[in-house]
């Protein structure tokens, strides 16, 4: 222990921060002790910089959702099981579900850890506001599963934050949607580079499958500014939107012909829609969202 | 890139863009290598560069598709109507769904249209780089049947070994011998391995080995060691192998901070202008970005404004922490001490966390006091950028810790 306090020292002395769990940060005391298990060396540390050393080429998509700093320990046993436990923090709530709904499957064994978790044979992982933590056991055998929920749990009670979904993703709507297929895209949504971000969710009614879109901005400038890129972006390509009675737009994107047409609308600090040709349908969900943007709060 | 160079690029993409301009039809084809054409591209879409992928048969755009941060199906359904033949992707590349989005993509569209890389990564000691001793096979064949699944393929053109950094590993039986099987079976067309780190032991031993067909490694104009890595490749190439290059724009920026973006096209530019290169696999998730990639191949020359816009003269010291050991500061600095040993101190201790061999290198460099307080301004002007006095200060704090202290 004494050992352990020095290198904490030396690791200070040096420059390197957040040692402890406290004022929201992540720290190497958050790795539990565990009956039957023995912490491999120590703890490890990895900042943007030095991310690509421990998980290579991976390290482009946690940048790009604004990774911070990642704190790893593996532990092993006599019978030469062992497991390691990698916490990635991000720089706010969106990056950390992001980040988690990124890797997460399609259809999975999702459990109520932190805000969301899922496992699978070997992994447990799941986030809590900008923590994505993610366990890894290799050949655990029968007790896989109740070691790496027990672990998890664990860590889910030291981590800070609250265990929410952004908000936004509350506003998409019920109906047809497929049940956590929600995803946070960081940037370059629908390969354009001017939508930068979105809230996502897929759907599937009568075995069509779509997806909804919510771009959450910074400001309602910051919305205008979007859309009259896209709009330039269509008129670059010599194509012409229309404009509904309530306000929605209705365009062919070049890109998306086969997918039917782009159907968008804008309130202060949010742009939402999808790709449809049934007017009717179009109507229900743009009105849906946009009220349940209302009922959050998030517009007026 | 300039606002004049802008516009000449954008200009000379409206004119030779890859997605449905009719001029392109009268662009030539330059190729090198051999001739073996597996598959063909539709002639109406040919971009300007083909190369032989080395003895495989397989003939390629230089440029192609990492999928890998592509989260959109209609990017790589306009990647491959763009002309663009081969997509990289890998068993755990977004835990599958990567491999599924490009299964629904290809589903419809003729096999001899396409060419499918795929890589398995099987557990190992981070540290170390090496597999169990025990590791079996059986594991690696699953993941690959899963991939196929995923893809909805009989087969796919090239398996790779993924994220190899040692000999030993790239060596390990087991999976080489899985490997071996799947060719033999006709599941995979060519085996191949897949290098970030250590790349020039990986790629000389799949070289000797004589068992890989293919490469895949990351090659950048930023690398502290891309001459050992262009050295590597180059008999790679002479042996036959073919030659795969990724991480081709060096982390898209400069900076940590992101702000700062690199010239995407004049990197990919560079490593493009290394023919031992076959294809790089840049991961552009814009449309932009794909045509902005695909129009390096209508001239690979890189103007002056590229070459500035790389800082090709000053690219080692971007890495940052890799000193080059070139002694010159030693003679610059007014107490003539011992630098590039105590750089390597800094690198130990802040690239690799090793505080043992950090305090260890730094002793040996015999400083035993350190005089840099004593120098208002610094005389040493390093070759490689680095504030050679800041990082004197900082590291030779670890001389005062016991050595006891240090793991």
């Amino acid at each position: 222990m004494k050992k352990t306090g020095i290198m904490v020292l030396i690791f200070w002395l040096l420059g390197f921060s957040g040692l402890f769990t406290q004022n929201g940060e992540i720290g190497f005391d958050i790795f539990p002790e565990i009956s039957g298990w023995q912490k491999t060396g120590e703890p490890e540390m990895y900042s943007p910089d030095n991310l690509f050393e421990y998980i290579n080429g991976a390290a482009e998509v946690y940048l790009s959702y604004d990774f911070q700093k990642l704190i790893t320990l593996s532990y092993s046993n006599p019978k030469q099981q062992s497991f390691t436990i990698d916490i990635y923090q991000h720089s706010n709530s969106n990056n950390g579900f992001g980040i988690y709904s990124q890797e997460k499957p399609q259809e999975g064994d999702f459990l109520k850890i932190g805000t969301q978790g899922y496992y699978e044979q070997g992994v447990l992982n799941f986030f809590k506001d900008r923590f994505y933590v993610k366990l890894s056991a290799f050949d655990l055998k029968e007790i896989d599963r109740p070691l790496l929920e027990k672990i998890s749990r664990l860590i889910d009670n030291q981590l800070p934050g609250q265990p929410l979904l952004p908000k936004t993703v509350s506003c998409f709507p019920s109906m047809g949607k497929i049940e956590n297929s929600e995803r946070f895209i960081l940037q370059n949504f629908l390969g354009h580079s001017f939508l930068h971000s979105a809230f996502v969710a897929d759907y599937l009614i009568e075995d069509k499958k779509f997806q909804v879109f919510i771009i959450e901005t910074a400001s309602p400038q910051k919305t205008n500014t979007i859309l009259a890129r896209y709009l330039a972006f269509l008129k670059s390509k010599g194509i012409e939107y229309q404009q509904d009675n309530s306000g929605a737009y209705r365009f062919s994107d070049p890109y998306y012909r086969s997918s039917g047409t782009m159907n968008l609308k804008k309130n202060s600090r949010f742009i939402w829609g999808f790709f449809s040709n049934d007017i009717q349908q179009v109507r229900t969900y743009l009105e849906t969202i946009e009220q349940n943007l209302k009922n959050h709060q998030l517009i007026h | 890139m300039n606002k004049k160079e802008k516009i000449k690029s954008r200009r000379n993409f409206m004119k030779t863009g890859l997605t449905g301009i009719a001029g392109l039809t009268m662009l030539p084809v330059i190729t090198s290598g051999k001739n073996d054409t597996v598959p063909q591209p539709k002639k109406k879409k040919s971009p300007a560069v083909y190369r032989a992928l080395g003895k495989t048969g397989l003939k390629l755009p230089i440029v192609s598709m990492g999928v890998m941060n592509a989260d959109n199906p209609r990017l790589v359904e306009a990647a491959l109507d763009s002309g663009i033949i081969y997509l990289d992707t890998a068993y755990v590349y977004q835990r599958g769904r990567n491999e599924e989005m490009i299964g629904n993509v290809i589903k419809n569209r003729p096999r001899d249209s396409y060419v499918i890389g795929t890589k398995i990564y099987e557990p190992r000691n981070r540290k170390t780089g090496l597999f169990p001793k025990d590791a079996k096979s059986n594991s690696f064949i699953e993941k690959f049947e899963t991939s196929l699944k995923r893809l909805g393929i009989e087969h796919v053109e090239i398996l790779y070994l993924h994220n190899i950094s040692r000999k030993e590993s790239l060596l390990f039986e087991p999976y080489l011998s899985a490997m071996q099987k799947l060719k033999d079976q006709g599941k995979i067309r060519f085996i191949g391995v897949s290098t970030h780190v250590n790349e020039p032991e990986v790629i000389e031993a799949a070289t000797d080995s004589k068992q890989y067909d293919v490469i895949l490694t990351a090659y950048n104009f930023k690398q502290p060691h891309l001459q050992k890595i262009k050295k590597a490749i180059a008999r790679a190439a002479r042996a036959g192998l073919g030659v795969v290059a990724m991480k081709t724009q060096a982390g898209v920026y400069w900076d940590q901070e992101r702000q700062h973006p690199i010239n995407m096209r004049a990197a990919l530019k560079w490593v493009l202008n290394d023919e031992n290169v076959h294809t790089a696999i840049p991961g552009f998730t814009t449309f932009d970005q794909m045509n902005l990639d695909l129009s390096v191949m209508q001239d690979l020359t890189l103007t002056e404004q590229e070459k500035i816009d790389l800082k090709l003269e000053q690219q080692i010291s971007q890495a940052g922490l890799y000193c080059a050991q070139c002694g010159k500061c030693t003679s610059q600095c007014p107490y003539h001490l011992e630098i590039p040993t105590a750089m390597r101190s800094f690198m130990y201790a802040y690239g690799y966390k090793n505080l043992g061999q950090a305090r260890e290198t730094l002793l040996s460099s015999g400083i035993h006091r350190l005089p840099c307080n004593d120098c208002s301004t610094c005389a040493v002007n390093c070759t490689m950028g680095f504030d050679i006095q800041k990082r004197m200060l900082n590291i030779f704090r670890i001389k005062d810790i016991p050595e006891e202290f240090l793991i």
